[in-house]
């Protein structure tokens, strides 16, 4: 039994040294979303924001055209979590990504349309991501649409 | 009445909730949509060009603050760096300053037209003073009061000249700013703002008038040095800033044949003006030797006036032997004492040689011939007084000798 304590202790002890310095609450949100055109090298850029970000990846998945980026504006929100959702007219998609290193990484692809969005734009309503599309209007989450949001979905969902 | 009233609100109440159901409104249109009409409102306050117009965007300022008082929220969160309310004081303040802008140019105007108003008041007043100058000038009798009263009027009309050319001094430099002066060549807009201005103003014109002035008060008056030197010192400053705007002008009116024969105008009045201060230095000085009853032979430079000098004193020396000596050295004493050394010597010589209008030659060679004359009006007796104490050194000496030669005669006795 002394031993069993002296071994709890122990690993208590290990955890704690181990542990990663937290701060928080943490709120990344973006009032309104940035929308962005996009240059002939596929970049965007968001003074405010100061960010950076390269878009042929994004334009390639959506539309499997390597050049199909331009002439177009990327529209782009930050969620409280640190997320970030980006899309664009005619994309059946949102996408959602998380930074790391020197990159935005994939969280989660929300598919939101058959027919592709015509007139895309992000809100930020706490905790969620109103994306308004028209007349129809739907919260998101980095998980993906928040099913009670009132949202007629076309053409079926992914 | 009402009921229709009514039955109208609820319509657009329907209709407005249907529209707002129908289209889900993004927050960043709002946000765009705000800074557009807040844009278009501080463009407004810039472009206005009257309090009227300025007072039209204090209402829209009200109507935008309104309208978009429901959305305050979003756009503290948006408006980056200032928030709502921020934005608003910024244009309120720039509404402020435009609206100090119109008040100052509304005072501007009253300034100006005030200034119009005493240069025409100067103008006039300046007039009649040279009138009753001159008048006093040309009685040939001047008695002690007379004398005093045109002073006074010459003090009146001099002080009254310098006021008006400031005023005048003052339309030439609100013709146009600094920085237009600087430009290399003006736009058609600066064009028209500054023949405006000129025609307003009348500015051309009266700088015509106030060289005239200057240059009929030189005429009608005799000045001493020291009036003499504010004058150049005046008219060197006038020049100076009609050579800045001046220059401007002649590009201004490059089309007008009317204007440009007046800049020619105003160009020669200017060099009449140099000539005649430089000239009444010597208008003065025959004046001086003319109140002491000496008539010299006219002279407008240096070199003439010591000929005039050296003929006059020549003569004077030609008649030594036919006037009377009374009347020559009456002559003399009223030519060098009472005006040469009483007058030229202390009050005009520094003047005319720091002002190169006479050298030191010219000087030393008039004052050796007034020394000539006064050799041969009063000769100097030095000869006498020589041979005065030759024989009394000569008395001296025999009276030494007489007495020595007397105590040896005793010893042979």
């Amino acid at each position: 039994m002394k031993r069993l304590i002296i071994l709890f202790l122990f690993l208590i002890f290990i955890t704690a040294a181990c542990s990663v310095l937290t701060l928080q609450p943490a709120n990344f949100s973006w009032p309104i979303e940035s929308v962005l055109p996009v240059d002939d090298n596929g970049k965007v850029t968001d003074d405010r924001y100061s960010i950076e970000i390269n878009t042929v990846g994004l334009f390639f998945d959506e539309f499997q055209d390597s050049l199909s980026y331009r002439g177009k504006e990327v529209r782009m929100i930050r969620d409280n979590q640190g997320f970030y959702f980006m899309t664009a007219s005619n994309f059946k998609n949102v996408y959602v990504f998380k930074t790391d290193e020197g990159t935005l990484k994939l969280e989660k692809k929300i598919f939101i349309s058959e027919f592709g969005l015509q007139t895309p734009a992000f809100n930020q309503r706490n905790p969620y991501i109103e994306l308004v599309d028209g007349a129809n209007k739907m919260n998101l989450t980095h998980k993906g649409i928040v099913e009670d949001s009132g949202f007629r979905r076309e053409g079926g969902s992914k | 009445m009402k009921n229709n009233y009514l039955t109208k609100l609820l319509l657009l109440l329907i209709v407005l909730g249907f529209t707002s159901s129908i289209f889900a409104q993004s927050d960043r249109e709002i946000v765009d949509k705000f800074k557009a009409e807040y844009t278009s409102i501080e463009k407004s306050i810039k472009d206005a060009t009257t309090l009227q117009e300025l007072n039209l965007v204090l209402d829209e300022i009200t109507i935008l603050k309104q309208g978009y008082a429901q959305h305050k929220e979003l756009l503290d969160k948006s408006l980056y760096p200032d928030k709502y309310d921020e934005s608003f004081d910024k244009l309120n303040k720039a509404y402020l300053l435009r609206q100090g802008d119109f008040s100052t140019i509304d005072v501007l105007q009253t300034e100006v037209g005030e200034l119009k108003q005493q240069v025409e008041f100067l103008n006039q007043r300046n007039n009649e003073l040279l009138v009753q100058v001159q008048k006093l000038e040309d009685q040939k009798q001047k008695d002690a009061k007379t004398i005093k009263k045109l002073e006074n009027l010459v003090a009146e009309l001099r002080s009254s000249i310098r006021e008006r050319d400031e005023l005048v001094l003052s339309m030439i430099d609100s013709l146009m700013p600094p920085t237009m002066r600087d430009k290399e060549n003006l736009t058609i807009e600066d064009k028209d703002m500054v023949a405006s201005e000129e025609k307003k103003d009348n500015v051309l014109s009266n700088v015509k008038t106030t060289i005239r002035d200057n240059i009929r008060f030189i005429q009608a008056t005799s000045l001493k040095p020291k009036d003499l030197e504010s004058i150049r010192e005046q008219q060197k400053d006038f020049v100076t800033k009609w050579q800045k705007v001046g220059a401007k002008l002649v590009e201004v009116y490059a089309e007008d044949e009317d204007k440009t024969e007046e800049l020619k105008q105003i160009d020669e009045l200017f060099n009449e003006w140099a000539t005649v201060v430089k000239q009444e230095a010597w208008e003065s000085i025959i004046d001086e030797f003319s109140l002491n009853g000496i008539e010299l032979m006219g002279f407008k430079n240096g070199e003439e006036f010591t000929n005039s000098v050296d003929m006059f004193i020549d003569d004077e020396l030609k008649n030594l032997g036919v006037k009377s000596d009374e009347e020559s050295k009456r002559t003399y004493s009223q030519f060098a004492d009472s005006t040469w050394f009483a007058s030229i010597q202390p009050v005009w010589m520094n003047y005319l040689i720091e002002n190169k209008m006479l050298t030191d030659d010219n000087k030393n060679k008039m004052e050796s011939k007034i020394a000539e004359w006064k050799n041969a009006l009063y000769p100097s007796n030095w000869w006498i007084y020589l041979i005065i104490a030759g024989v009394v050194i000569v008395g001296a000496v025999l009276f030494f000798v007489m007495r020595r030669k007397k105590p040896a005669s005793n010893v042979s006795e």
